[in-house]
C-alpha cells in the first residue's frame, strides 16, 4: 500500500512491521516524530512491542542491550547528541553482539547549536562495530530497517540506519508499504539464543585475558566482513519478496564514464538529476552511491571504480583535521588499484547547507578542469 | 513537475496547507514531495512551505529557489522585487489580500489569483488559520487539482471544525478573483 | 559462509564460571570482624542485664526469648521493671541524642506479657554437688541461690519470717510491688531445686555451729531495724518505726496511723511510709534534714508521692517529741542549713542556732535509716555495724543491704550474683579476683553470668567487652523520637487503696520503645552490613541470627564498619 509520509513515519512503519517487542528511546529533534508515532501506536493498541522511555540515550542503548540479550528484537532512533552520548553503550552493543536495530537521523553536532542535516553524528561512531546504512530517501529507510534486522540477525552485529535531518526525515513522499504478511515471511518470528538464563546464571562482559580480547575482537571482524556477503544477499532477497533492492553500493551511468561522482544519503538522490543534464551536455559524467558504510564496501568500489580517470567525491560531513570521511575511506580502499584514480573532495551540504542539482554540477564541471591531483578538502560554496 | 512555495506565518496554517495539497495530488495518482523550511518553530515567525509535484517520483532534495506557483498567506513578508525574480515567468500567483488588483499592477506578468481569505474564514468558522480557504481558491485558480479532491483530504485530516473548513474552502473556491497573465 | 562460531558462550563475552576462584580477600591489609562490645546502660546495672538484647528481641514480639535473656543475669525482671531505680536509663546513649530508652518499662513488660508461661532455663549439670547455706531469703540470697542452681549448686535458704522475699515482701508496699509479680518471681527461682526453710533464725533455731558446717555459707539477713534517732520521746507511743510500718501493712494488718502523720527520712523507705499513711487515710508531712535535690528517694516516688498530696518539710531535724494531753504529740525540729559537701559528697546539714519549729500531729513515724542486727553474727564477721563484704580464703560471703554498699533491690541482685560466682570459684579453688576481673561488664562492677558460664565451658575467661560510648553510634540511621510517657492511674484514684499506680506500656508502646534503642554494641541483625558490602560478601544466617564475612574476598573496605549503626564491626590490620 502507498501511503504519503515522511521519512521518520516510514521508520516507524517498519519497526511496527518487524514486530519489535521492545523499543527503548529518549526525544530528540528531528528523531522525535519515530518516537512519536510509535508512541501513538503503542497507547492505541497497534503496537505489539512495548516502548520503554529511558532517561537518557546511553539508558536506552543499554535497555536495548539488555533485551536483546534475553533474546528480542529491539530498536532504538536517535540523532546528533543523543548518539553522542550512547557512544560507550554502542560499543558493549556491538561487542555483546546484540543484533540491535538503530535509525538515526543525520543531524549536525554541536557546538554550535543546529538542527540541521550533517552526516558526522554516525560517521563518529563508525569504529563502534555497528554496521551502517545511509539512506536516500523514506522509502529506502523503511526498507532498510526491515533488512537490517535480517542482517543483525545474521552475524550478530548491531546496525544503524542513517536518515538526514529534513531532507529524508521530514521530506513527506509517497512511500510503499510493505503487506505485514510479506513482512512476517521475510522476518520469521526471532529465534535468538537466550543469553541471560535464570538456571544457568552468567556475567556478562568479564575480565578477559588480552588474548582472549583479541580473539573476540577477531570474531567481530570476521563477522562484519561478512556483512558485505550477507547484506547482498539479504538485498537480493529483499528485492524477490517486495521487488525493490538497493544494493551495498549503487552504480548509476558508469561505465562509459570518465568523471565518477560519489555521494551517499539523500544527496544521492538530487545527483541522479544531475548527471543526467551532465549527460545531456555531454560530460561523461557517472554517479556512484555508498550505501554501506561499515563494514566497508573495499572490494565492490575497487571492481566499480578501476579504470576512471577522476573521483569526485562530495562529503555532507567533515573530519576536522582530515576532510570528508566517506573520501577518506574511499582513498584508502582504492591505494592498490592499478592505475589510481585522482580522488577530489568536496565538502557540500555540511550543517545542512542546500545541495541542489546545479551545485553538483558545478562540483562535476570543477572538477572536470582540474589537471593536477587534489589532497586537500575542496569546501564548495555555491557563487 | 509543478513547484509550488507557500509563504506566510507561523499559526496561519502554511505548513498544513502544503500538506494537504500534496496529500490531494498524491490522491489523485500524482508524486508529490513536500516539506517546510524551518525557523525558529513559533507563532508569527515567517515560514515557508515547499510541494513538487510530478507524474513520476521526484528525485530532488533541496530546496524550491524557482517555483511554477507562488501562495502568499501574507504580504507584509514579500516585497514586490522578490517575487519578480523568484517567480517562474508565466508563473501563477495566489495572494491572500482584501486589496483589488490595481494594488499588483507590477505582477500582473503572472497569472494572478486574489482572495480576502480572513473574512471568509471567520464567516465559515474557522479562526486564525487560513489553509482551507487559500487551498479552494487554489483550486479554482489553477485547476491542478479537483476541488472534491481537497474536500475528502479535509474530512480526512482535519477532525476538528471540519464542516467549517471546508464551508471555508468552498466559499473561496467560489469567490477567488482571477487576473491571467498581460504578457 | 560461517560467520560465527561453534557456540553463543564463544561469540558473546559472557562467562558461566565464577570469579571467585580469585581470592580478592588477599589483596586487603584489613579485615573487619564482629566485635560485641558493651552499652553504657549495661555497664551501669549492677545486675548486668543484656539490656540491648533482650530489647532487640521486644521489638521483634519475641518476648520468650527477652525473658529467658534477662533471666540469664537477673532473676528479677518483675521486681527491677517496677522498683528499680534504673542507673541504665540515666547512662543511656540515646540521652546525648534525644531522650533515654525506656529500659525500666520495658523490662517490666517483658515480665508482664510472659506472665503465664514457664521460661527454658538451662543450669549446668554438676556431678559433685555440695551443700551450701543461705541466710536471708531477699533480693541478694535468692539471687544467690539462683545463680548457684544455674551454676548445678543446691542451696539452701534459712528464712526468719514465714514467707520469703525479705524486703520486696515486707518492705515495698503493694501499690509499687503487686505481691502477685513478687510470688511469680519467687517461685521460677525456688523450682530450680532451692530448698527453702521459712521460720528459722540463726542463733535461735539454726546455731552458728551448724551453719559453719556447709561448705559455703552465704550471709545476707537484709537491714530491718529502723534506726532510732536517740532523741527525748522517742519511744512515746505515737511514735512508729517505718520498717514496722511497713511490715505491718504487708501482713495485711489493718492499722490506722491517725489523721496527721509525720514522716522522717528521705529516702525510698519514708516515701513509701507516708504513700502508705496517705492511702490509710493520713495527711501526711514528711521532714527531711535536707533539701528535695539531696534526698536519697528515686526521683519518680519523689514526684508521685508530691503527686498524691504529702506536705514536705525540708532543713529540719526533730530534736523532741512531747506528748499533749489530747493524745497528740508536739515535735520540735531543729531548723537546718546546707554547708558545701567536700570532694563531691552532698552538702551537709548544719543546725541554725536558735531556730526551731513545733509541728503537733497525730503520730510520727521515723523512717531515716535501716540497720542490721547484728545479735547471732560472730565479731570477726562485723564490721562498722555491718557484716563484713569480703573475707579472704573463708568460706563465709555475704551481701546484700546486711552490708556496706548501695542499698537496693537490683544491688543486692547483683551481691547475690557476685557470691554466687565467688563460691562457685571457691569450691573451685579458684582465685575469684582474677576471674571477676574478667567477667566484668565494663568498670562499675556489674558481673556477667553468661561470660563466666562461656569461660567456665571454654576453660577460659576472655576479658571483658569494651563500652560503646555515644561517639561510636552511627546516628545516621536513626530519627530523633520521642520517649514514651508512661501511664499512671489518677492520684485521687490512686489513694483509694493499694493498686499499682504504675501502667505498664501498650504492646504498641512496647514496640516503639525498643525501636528507639541504639543496640549499642550488639548486632540487631539491620543488615546494614550486608546492603552496604561493595562486594556481596556478607552472608546471613538468619537461623543463628549471625553474620558472615567471605574473607577470602573481603578487600577490606570498611565500609560495613562505618555503615554499622552500633559499633559491632572493628577493622582489625592484618599482622
Amino acid at each position: 500500500m502507498r501511503e504519503f509520509m515522511t521519512g521518520n513515519h516510514a521508520v516507524a512503519h517498519a519497526v511496527k512491521l518487524c514486530r519489535t517487542p521492545l523499543i527503548a528511546a529518549y526525544p530528540i529533534t528531528p528523531q522525535t516524530p519515530i518516537y512519536e508515532k510509535l508512541s501513538e501506536w503503542e497507547s492505541s493498541g497497534l503496537l505489539q512491542g512495548i516502548m520503554m522511555r529511558t532517561e537518557s540515550e546511553h539508558s536506552a542503548m543499554a535497555s536495548c542491550i539488555a533485551a536483546s540479550l534475553t533474546g528480542v528484537r529491539t530498536f532504538t532512533a536517535t540523532s546528533s547528541q543523543g548518539l553522542a552520548l550512547m557512544h560507550e553503550m554502542l560499543h558493549f552493543a556491538a561487542g555483546c553482539r546484540a543484533p540491535i536495530v538503530m535509525a538515526n537521523v543525520n543531524r549536525l553536532l554541536a557546538a554550535p547549536w543546529g538542527f540541521w542535516a550533517d552526516q558526522l553524528d554516525s560517521l563518529s561512531q563508525r569504529d563502534t562495530g555497528w554496521i551502517q546504512f545511509y539512506c536516500e530517501n523514506g522509502q529506502e529507510a523503511l526498507d532498510s530497517v526491515i533488512q537490517a534486522y535480517k542482517i543483525a540477525e545474521q552475524v550478530f552485529l548491531p546496525v544503524m540506519i542513517c536518515l538526514e535531518a529534513f531532507f529524508v526525515s521530514h521530506f513527506m513522499e509517497p512511500v510503499e508499504i510493505p503487506a505485514q504478511e510479506e513482512v512476517d515471511r521475510f522476518l520469521p518470528p526471532l529465534n535468538l539464543p537466550h543469553r541471560f538464563d535464570i538456571e544457568k546464571p552468567g556475567f556478562l562482559v568479564p575480565v578477559v585475558s588480552s588474548d582472549l580480547y583479541r580473539k573476540y575482537r577477531q570474531m567481530m571482524q570476521r563477522a562484519m566482513d561478512s556483512v558485505k556477503t550477507v547484506a547482498a544477499q539479504v538485498d537480493d532477497e529483499f528485492k524477490t519478496t517486495f521487488g525493490r533492492s538497493y544494493g551495498i553500493i549503487e552504480p548509476i551511468l558508469v561505465e562509459d564514464a570518465e568523471v565518477l561522482l560519489v555521494t551517499a544519503g539523500s544527496m544521492t538522490s538530487t545527483a541522479r538529476m544531475a548527471i543526467q543534464t551532465l549527460r545531456e551536455k555531454g560530460y561523461p559524467v557517472g554517479l556512484l552511491k555508498i550505501r554501506l558504510f561499515r563494514p566497508f564496501p573495499v572490494e565492490a568500489l575497487q571492481q566499480t571504480i578501476t579504470g576512471k580517470k577522476k573521483i569526485v567525491v562530495i562529503d555532507r560531513n567533515c573530519s576536522i583535521g582530515s576532510g570528508g570521511i566517506f573520501c577518506q575511506e574511499l582513498r584508502a580502499a582504492l591505494i592498490h588499484s592499478p592505475d589510481p584514480p585522482f580522488v577530489y573532495n568536496y565538502l557540500a551540504g555540511i550543517g545542512g547547507t542546500d545541495v541542489t542539482p546545479d551545485t553538483i554540477g558545478k562540483i562535476a564541471l570543477d572538477a572536470i578542469r582540474r589537471v593536477d591531483p587534489a589532497d586537500e578538502s575542496i569546501w564548495w560554496v555555491d557563487v | 513537475m509543478i513547484e509550488i512555495k507557500f509563504k506566510g506565518r507561523g499559526g496561519q496554517g502554511v505548513v498544513v496547507a502544503s500538506e494537504l495539497l500534496g496529500r490531494a495530488f498524491f490522491i489523485e495518482g500524482k508524486f508529490p514531495q513536500c516539506f517546510s523550511l524551518f525557523g525558529s518553530e513559533r507563532r508569527g515567525a515567517p515560514v515557508i512551505g515547499f510541494l513538487r509535484v510530478d507524474e513520476k517520483p521526484i528525485l530532488l532534495k533541496c530546496q524550491i529557489y524557482q517555483p511554477d506557483q507562488l501562495i502568499l498567506f501574507d504580504l507584509s513578508l514579500v516585497e514586490e522585487k522578490e517575487v519578480i525574480e523568484e517567480l517562474k515567468p508565466g508563473g501563477t500567483l495566489l495572494i491572500n489580500t482584501d486589496q483589488g488588483i490595481e494594488a499588483f499592477k507590477n505582477w500582473r506578468q503572472f497569472k494572478i489569483g486574489l482572495i480576502d481569505g480572513r473574512p471568509i474564514a471567520r464567516g465559515a468558522g474557522v479562526e486564525g488559520a487560513l489553509n482551507t480557504t487559500l487551498l479552494g481558491a487554489y483550486a479554482a485558480l489553477t485547476h491542478e487539482v479537483r476541488k472534491e479532491t481537497l474536500i475528502e483530504v479535509v474530512r480526512r485530516m482535519i477532525p476538528i471544525k471540519t464542516e467549517s473548513n471546508i464551508k471555508a474552502l468552498q466559499t473561496a473556491y467560489d469567490r477567488v478573483r482571477i487576473y491571467e497573465s498581460l504578457s | 559462509m560461517k560467520v560465527y562460531p561453534e557456540s553463543c558462550e564463544l561469540l558473546i563475552p559472557i562467562s558461566y564460571g565464577s570469579t571467585e576462584i580469585i581470592e580478592t580477600g588477599k589483596w586487603g591489609f584489613q579485615k573487619p570482624e564482629m566485635v560485641l562490645g558493651a552499652a553504657p546502660c549495661e555497664e551501669s546495672c549492677p545486675a548486668g542485664n543484656p539490656i540491648a538484647k533482650f530489647i532487640h528481641f521486644v521489638g521483634e514480639a519475641k518476648y520468650d526469648l527477652a525473658l529467658e535473656t534477662i533471666l540469664k543475669e537477673n532473676p528479677f525482671p518483675g521486681v527491677c521493671g517496677r522498683v528499680c531505680f534504673h542507673p541504665c536509663e540515666r547512662d543511656c546513649n540515646r540521652n546525648q541524642y534525644d531522650e533515654a530508652v525506656s529500659i525500666n518499662a520495658l523490662e517490666r513488660y517483658v515480665f508482664d506479657v510472659t506472665m503465664n508461661q514457664k521460661p527454658l532455663l538451662r543450669p549446668m549439670l554438676n556431678n559433685h554437688p555440695v551443700r551450701i547455706a543461705i541466710v536471708g531469703a531477699g533480693p541478694a540470697g535468692l539471687s544467690c541461690a539462683y545463680f548457684l542452681a544455674m551454676l548445678g549448686h543446691r542451696a539452701t535458704i534459712f528464712e526468719a519470717r514465714n514467707e520469703p522475699g525479705g524486703v520486696l515482701r515486707w518492705g515495698i508496699p503493694e501499690y509499687r510491688l503487686p505481691k502477685t509479680v513478687l510470688k511469680r518471681e519467687i517461685r521460677r527461682i525456688l523450682e530450680l531445686g532451692i530448698e527453702l526453710k521459712t521460720g528459722v533464725t540463726v542463733g535461735k533455731g539454726l546455731s552458728m555451729e551448724a551453719l559453719s558446717r556447709y561448705e559455703a555459707i552465704f550471709l545476707s539477713p537484709g537491714a530491718s531495724q529502723s534506726l532510732t534517732l536517740g532523741i527525748e520521746g522517742e519511744n512515746l507511743t505515737q511514735v512508729w518505726r517505718g520498717t514496722d510500718f511497713l511490715n505491718r501493712i504487708n501482713a495485711q494488718e489493718r492499722i490506722r496511723p491517725g489523721k496527721e502523720v509525720i514522716v522522717i527520712g528521705g529516702g525510698n523507705t519514708a516515701m513509701d511510709v507516708a504513700r502508705s499513711a496517705r492511702r490509710l487515710g493520713s495527711a501526711v508531712t514528711v521532714a527531711y534534714r535536707r533539701t528535695k535535690k539531696e534526698m536519697p528517694a528515686i526521683s519518680e516516688e519523689i514526684e508521685e508521692t508530691e503527686q498524691e498530696g504529702v506536705h514536705f518539710e525540708f532543713l529540719v531535724q526533730p530534736v523532741e517529741i512531747r506528748s499533749l494531753p489530747n493524745g497528740r504529740i508536739r515535735v520540735k525540729f531543729q531548723q537546718m542549713r546546707l554547708k558545701k559537701g567536700s570532694q563531691g559528697k552532698r552538702p551537709h546539714p548544719i543546725p541554725i542556732k536558735g531556730s526551731f519549729l513545733n509541728m503537733e500531729t497525730d503520730r510520727l513515724i521515723i523512717a531515716a535509716g535501716e540497720g542490721v542486727d547484728l545479735s547471732w553474727v560472730p565479731t570477726d564477721l562485723i564490721e562498722k555495724g555491718f557484716i563484713k563484704e569480703t573475707f579472704s580464703g573463708g568460706k563465709f560471703f555475704s551481701g546484700g543491704d546486711a552490708v556496706n554498699q548501695h542499698r537496693s533491690v537490683v544491688t543486692a541482685i547483683s551481691s547475690g550474683k557476685r557470691a554466687a560466682i565467688s563460691i562457685d570459684l571457691f569450691l573451685r579453688g579458684i582465685d575469684p579476683e582474677e576471674v571477676l576481673s574478667k567477667i566484668g561488664i565494663g568498670s562499675k562492677g556489674a558481673l556477667s553470668m553468661e561470660a563466666y558460664m562461656r569461660g567456665l565451658e571454654r576453660g577460659i575467661w576472655e576479658g571483658p567487652k569494651s563500652i560503646v560510648g555515644f561517639d561510636k553510634i552511627n546516628t545516621l540511621f536513626f530519627k530523633p523520637s520521642e520517649r514514651i510517657k508512661l501511664k499512671k492511674i489518677p492520684s485521687d484514684q490512686a489513694l483509694k487503696g493499694f493498686s499499682e499506680v504504675r501502667r505498664g506500656l501498650s504492646s504498641g508502646e512496647a514496640k516503639e520503645s525498643a525501636s528507639r534503642c541504639f543496640s549499642c554494641g550488639t548486632c540487631n541483625e539491620c543488615y546494614n552490613c550486608y546492603y552496604f558490602c561493595p562486594e556481596g560478601i556478607v552472608s546471613l544466617d538468619e537461623m543463628n541470627h549471625t553474620r558472615k564475612v567471605d574473607l577470602d574476598h573481603c578487600k577490606g573496605c570498611g565500609i560495613c564498619s562505618k555503615a554499622c549503626p552500633r559499633h559491632v564491626i572493628e577493622m582489625r590490620l592484618i599482622s
